[in-house]
């Protein structure tokens, strides 16, 4: 009312300032950082040899200046900051799974296949059997690392990397050890720690034929005989082992591997096509698996709905009264503690011999809470229960207070009863506050991994189930067994199970979204 | 040499990027003559002081990173390719998964390999190559009550009778305890189903599944149906019932010790009573010192290893820490006057080392997940349920 008595004129300059000096520094700082920011990542991702990721964030950063400094499209402006972020933190993650979902990437398959290819290398070198121990000297002349051996029968040599050993005649120490030979520089050991590298590539054969063997010292004191039970051919991208000939070839999925099958380790990361998908569907396990999404959505719907229910039913009975604060902060309190150590009292008090709820609270009954296992999905569900339940206990609080007395007093006043006013018209309004709560309420018990893990790490057992799944396993407690045996990890095929989870709680949120936008058409 | 065009490139862009930032440096090149290890925070402690001695000594720079314990093993595996791992790592033995990722690289000890206990020494090889240098040897033993059970138990038959007799005179709760609940622990049963013969791998064969261990099955299920080791007992309650003399025996190892001594139960340490008419043989654990693939001192690393690691006084050093028996033979015989010690290291002598085959990876899942299902009498047939899980296992390690 009042803008409009004043001159529009004003209103308009008001609105629109001519930029001052002070929004244009402010403006220059904050794009500033943000292309310092930027040109500091791209520099990363080229030190590491990711250029398709250097490219990428080039791409955006002239993006991000085009859009900041050209005038007008303020709708860009304001919606960038979100996009980027959007981007970043869902995008980048969900491509990135796709990607790691077509490798073998996980245990055995850990590095480049360079990297492998140098640790079989390095693993193939084996100290020839009961060979000699020799005292040694690292010598330098001209830049170039030398071996000064002296042999356990007293004989001494001198050898670099690719010259064979030959005889010499040293200077040594009273207890008859080579130290010095003249035209070369016998280094300390700090002199050696700054060549240590080197130290660590030199080699020294024992002579001309390389299949003797030579000289390595890994600490510049002692140094024994090795010989390679490997060998790298690197035109036919092969190993061959020269004491039997045997021939390793790469065998495409990560591996050399000779004709018995036989791999070496380590293998490298490398893509594998569609292998983990065929291996996370595979046509074995397909009963089960939909014996445990059933039981997952099953779990996801009772544990939203019980948990809604519950919040629902005591946000209306505490509604109005006195203290409500009280009770709300009260009941904040399972929410506040951390799922995965009240998931591990929990699991505590429900022990069938030394549990609370059996000792003391049925006093020393024995029933199996977490054994049996139909009470053991009745026992998760209601632990998610006591998770969830403030949270919409919260949320429903909230909305019964922003729903007008005057349409529940109207419809009594239209001689509606307390339930008809109630179903028709509470309850309708909270759930056009709630429903969007609910689907993503569903989607996060769908993958709850921590109460389920916590509580029976998908127990009770069913030795029969060929996938390990046990009565309580939802499926990303499964994936995560599958996935992650122990020590063995593998990233390849549980990113494929976590494509295909996102798949299935994509196309349903996407069908639920749509139910609930019947629901706010109330208004 | 594109690779190293575009380095060059990548360096040329850094160091525009750190103009543009000003404040903000690009990290330097890793060119620090430092010993970088990490470790878990106990090991920290206890290897820091010795170590740094001996860097002085040497004339090197030591660092101590500290990592989780839980985390440390499969970040050592990631950072190492990326060349961010450390020169050194300080934990379980695990030769087979650390060389099977490309990420340690082989040490020669030379004659000083004779200084090791054999058995650990093995734990830390693979097809005859050197990796681990191990520096700590523990098993699980049995904690005995000397008040509730002043006489060794011969077999387990009698442990257990000792044990009900107890606790129907009121004086204990439980007649054994061993932490298996809530999901099993074959590791603390190995003791118990050795004694019946049984072994889990003959070379690259699963053996887990013959005669010996259908018989361990057999009696796993009496007991679980007597009450001689209850399925609900989780590490927790098992330790607690023994520290407050509420059960006679506990099977546990030298990482319980401090706490037991703390409680002022009077205990002895015995060997696991045999169940099954043979000795009852429980794993062996080796903690050793692994050398980075990509270490950026590798002579500062192999000195640690095959000087540091190989001195008397090091090894007693590191036992004053852990009280674990050390792999150093003449360590182990400087350290024997200590009688649990001495107890610890007699059973050891009996100890089986865990098959380090990658196989053993697909082992212990099933394993223990059948031992709880017979213990909890959820196996119609314990001995058809041992069989079918040594089909599972054969399939899990055919599947890779």
């Amino acid at each position: 009312m009042r803008l409009s008595t004043t001159k529009p004129a004003s209103v308009g300059s008001a609105l629109r300032p001519k930029a001052s000096i002070f929004g244009l520094t402010v403006k220059i700082i904050l794009i500033g950082l943000v292309d310092a920011f930027g040109l500091f990542m791209v520099s990363q991702f080229f030190l590491v040899d990711q250029i398709g990721l250097a490219a990428v964030a080039i791409l955006g950063l002239v993006v991000i200046n085009v859009i900041y400094w050209r005038r007008g499209g303020l709708a860009a402006k304001y919606l960038t900051p979100g996009l980027v972020f959007l981007l970043v933190f869902q995008v980048f993650v969900i491509i990135y799974t796709v990607i790691i979902s077509f490798t073998n990437s996980g245990t055995g398959h850990n590095v480049s296949k360079d990297s492998a290819i140098e640790s079989i290398i390095n693993n193939s070198i084996v100290r020839v059997e009961d060979s000699p121990t020799y005292d040694v000297r690292v010598l330098e002349q001209g830049g170039n690392l030398f071996l000064l051996a002296t042999s356990p029968d007293g004989d001494f040599f001198l050898g670099g990397q690719d010259e064979p050993l030959k005889p010499v005649v040293p200077s040594k120490t009273a207890s008859g050890i080579a130290t010095e030979v003249t035209g070369y520089n016998t280094l300390k050991l700090a002199q050696i720690f700054a060549v240590q590298e080197e130290l660590a590539e030199l080699t020294v054969p024992l002579d001309d034929n390389p299949a003797d063997g030579y000289l390595r010292s890994a600490d510049g004191s002692t140094a024994f005989v090795f010989s390679a039970n490997l060998v790298y051919d690197a035109s036919n991208d092969t190993f061959v082992d020269p004491s039997t000939g045997n021939t390793f070839v790469d065998n495409g999925a990560g591996n050399f591997v000779d004709s018995n099958g036989e791999e070496l380790q380590p293998g490298w990361n490398t893509a594998i096509g569609f292998a983990n998908y065929a291996k996370a569907l595979g046509a074995s396990a397909q009963v089960e698996l939909l014996g445990v999404f059933v039981w997952t959505l099953t779990y996801a719907v009772s544990s939203v709905a019980l948990t809604f229910g519950l919040g629902l039913f005591l946000a209306i009975t505490i509604n109005g009264l006195r203290g409500t604060r009280l009770y709300r902060s009260l009941l904040i309190l399972p929410y506040a503690f951390p799922v995965f150590l009240s998931g591990l009292i929990w699991s505590g008090l429900l022990n069938e011999t030394f549990g609370f709820v059996n000792q003391v609270l049925l006093g020393g009954a024995s029933v199996p809470w977490l054994q049996d296992p139909i009470l053991a999905k009745i026992s998760v569900i209601l632990v998610s229960v006591w998770f969830g339940f403030p949270y919409f206990f919260l949320v429903c609080l909230g909305a019964l207070q922003s729903v007008p007395p005057e349409l529940a007093e109207a419809a009594r006043v239209d001689g509606a009863k307390p339930s008809q006013v109630f179903s028709k018209i509470t309850l309708p309004l909270v759930l056009v506050a709630t429903s969007p709560l609910l689907v993503a309420g569903f989607a996060f018990s769908f993958n709850d991994f921590n109460t389920i893990f916590v509580l029976t790490g998908g127990g009770p057992i069913n030795i029969d189930s060929s996938i390990s799944a046990g009565a309580t396993d939802i499926l990303i407690t499964l994936v995560y067994k599958q996935a992650f045996v122990n020590t063995t990890v593998d990233y390849g095929l549980a990113s494929a199970f976590a494509v295909i989870i996102f798949l299935v709680i994509t196309i349903m949120s996407i069908f639920l979204f749509r139910r609930t936008r019947s629901l706010e058409e109330v208004y | 040499m594109f690779a190293s065009l575009r380095k060059k490139v990548g360096v040329a862009v850094a160091v525009a990027g750190a103009l543009a930032l000003s404040a903000c440096a690009a990290p330097a090149p890793e060119v620090s003559g430092k010993l970088t290890v990490w470790t878990e925070d106990y090991y920290v402690a206890i290897f820091e002081p010795l170590a740094q001695e001996w860097a002085a000594e040497v004339g090197i720079e030591i660092e101590f990173v500290t990592k989780d314990f839980f985390e440390m093993t499969n970040q050592f595996i990631a950072a190492v390719p990326a060349g961010e791992g450390p020169d050194l790592f300080i934990g379980g033995m695990a030769t087979t998964l650390l060389v099977g990722n490309g990420v340690v690289a082989p040490v020669e000890l030379g004659d000083k390999a004779n200084l090791f206990s054999a058995n650990a020494l093995a734990a830390g090889q693979l097809d005859g190559v050197q990796y681990g240098i191990p520096f700590s040897i523990e098993n699980v033993a049995v904690y005995r009550n000397t008040d509730l059970a002043p006489e060794p138990a011969a077999t387990f038959d009698d442990a257990i009778a000792t044990g009900n007799e107890l606790v129907a005179a009121g004086s204990a709760d439980s007649p054994f305890a061993v932490g298996v609940g809530p999901d099993g622990n074959s590791y603390l049963l190995m003791g118990l189903q050795s004694s019946f013969g049984s072994t889990l791998f003959d070379g690259e064969e699963l053996t887990i599944d013959d005669q010996a261990g259908q018989d361990f099955a057999a009696a796993l299920a009496d007991w679980g149906a007597s009450g001689a080791i209850n399925p609900d007992m989780t590490l927790d309650i098992a330790l607690t019932q023994f520290k407050e003399g509420r059960t006679p025996y506990l099977i546990t190892g030298p990482w319980d010790l401090n706490g037991i001594k703390e409680s002022g139960v009077p205990y002895a340490i015995d060997p696991i009573p045999s169940a099954g008419g043979e000795v009852a043989a429980p794993f062996a654990g080796n903690y050793a010192v692994y050398q980075s693939s990509e270490a950026t001192n590798p002579l500062a690393a192999s000195l640690f290893l095959t000087d540091f690691m190989t001195r008397t006084a090091t090894a007693v050093g590191i036992f004053e820490g852990n009280k674990t028996l050390p792999a150093l033979i003449p360590a182990q015989e400087e350290v024997s006057t200590d009688p649990d010690v001495k107890a610890f290291a007699e059973i050891g002598a009996t100890a089986v080392s865990i098959p380090g085959l990658a196989a053993m990876d697909q082992v212990w899942g099933p394993w223990g997940e059948t031992e709880m299902a017979i213990l909890r009498g959820q196996a119609a047939d314990p001995v058809q349920a041992w069989i079918d899980m040594g089909v599972r296992i054969r399939e899990a390690i055919a599947a890779g």
